[in-house]
């Protein structure tokens, strides 16, 4: 997804609700509420009620009178998000911050049993993982398939949090660079779609 | 939380770690959906985790069914092979320390591999060699020290 300046002209055309523009506002955005919302909620579906009336909310503004510092956009996007969250949560009755030991929700948008469609994405996965430390490839084993807490990770393989941190970032930057050569920046746009 | 900020944190991996406190993680929010730079590092970190989540559940272990046949020298060791062995694993208890070449020999004196075995070792030798490449027959394991001098263990390969 290319970043673009977000100033008076880029506001301007969302409220002539230019096409190309609404897209990559949606995408761009879309795409970071998701994260957002994902930290703090565990329904996908309030997720994606709460980003969806973001999205309309803020363009609607938009729409109708603009706003007045345009190269704010992203704070105000964060802004109508942290509102439409609190209120969605009132209606809810719900709490953001859920309890350490409750058990993990069913995510709709990961069907495990399903294959991975995207190879390219699957290959270079693979590849890292192969390429990992016997440690390392246990870290990441018993952090995304057996799911146990970081904490008795880190004591059960002698290593501290921050080595977790550590890890991440440079499976990260490998999958960037595998990614990259083998699919091409192009294909990053749809690809980093959530 | 400025951009600084952000870096000196590590605050993209933290997040994403969900190793931030509650207020660390509103306001690298509120800073990344400012910055682009500090967006993109958080989109390839999630990007990964996801993808990583869904191959390393699509990893399955594999395993198969192995045969132990402990081998003596000198004497005919007669192995029964079930049908539904994948693998056979021979152990030879050598009596050469060293490094080793261990080889199999079919009955006809052809060899059917060889390979070496390191002097650090601890037990007897312990090769696995897939079940679907022993024949029927006899055949002999050998073992060879570095000045020459071999044990063999004579094998007799029956399919049950």
């Amino acid at each position: 997804m290319t970043f673009v300046n977000f100033d008076a002209a880029y506001v301007n055309r969302l409220m002539a609700g230019d096409c190309t523009t609404e897209e990559h506002f949606t995408e761009y955005f879309g795409v970071l509420l998701n994260l957002k919302l994902r930290n703090r909620l565990r329904s996908t579906q309030l997720v994606e009620d709460i980003r969806q009336e973001t999205l309309l909310r803020v363009l609607r503004i938009v729409r109708a009178k603009g706003i007045e510092h345009p190269e704010r956009l992203g704070a105000f996007v964060h802004a109508v998000c942290h509102n439409v969250l609190l209120e969605q949560l009132r209606v809810e009755g719900r709490h953001p911050h859920f309890a350490e030991d409750s058990p993990e929700p069913v995510d709709s948008r990961v069907d495990i049993e399903a294959p991975i469609h995207n190879e390219e994405m699957r290959a270079s996965i693979d590849a890292i993982l192969d390429a990992l430390p016997a440690k390392d490839r246990s870290i990441l084993r018993m952090l995304f398939l057996e799911e146990i807490p970081k904490e008795q990770i880190c004591a059960q393989l002698g290593v501290d949090q921050d080595y977790l941190r550590v890890l991440l970032h440079r499976a990260k930057a490998r999958f960037r660079a595998e990614f990259i050569k083998r699919v091409g920046a192009r294909a990053l746009t749809m690809k980093a779609s959530m | 939380m400025d951009h600084s900020e952000a870096v000196r944190l590590r605050a993209a991996e933290r997040y994403v770690l969900q190793q931030l406190t509650a207020v660390e993680a509103e306001a690298f929010e509120e800073h990344f959906f400012s910055c682009p730079e500090c967006a993109e590092e958080v989109r390839w970190i999630s990007m990964f985790e996801e993808n990583a989540r869904k191959a390393v559940k699509a990893r399955e272990m594999s395993a198969e069914l192995a045969l132990l046949a402990a081998l003596q020298s000198g004497v005919e060791n007669v192995v029964l092979l079930p049908e539904h062995t994948r693998q056979v694993i021979f152990s030879a208890a050598s009596k050469t320390a060293g490094a080793l070449v261990a080889s199999l020999l079919s009955a006809s004196g052809v060899s059917r591999f060889s390979l070496p075995v390191p002097a650090e070792r601890e037990g007897p030798v312990q090769i696995a060699v897939k079940a679907t490449d022993l024949d029927p027959g006899a055949h002999v394991l050998r073992l060879t020290a570095e000045g020459g001098a071999a044990e063999e263990f004579p094998i007799l390969i029956r399919i049950d």
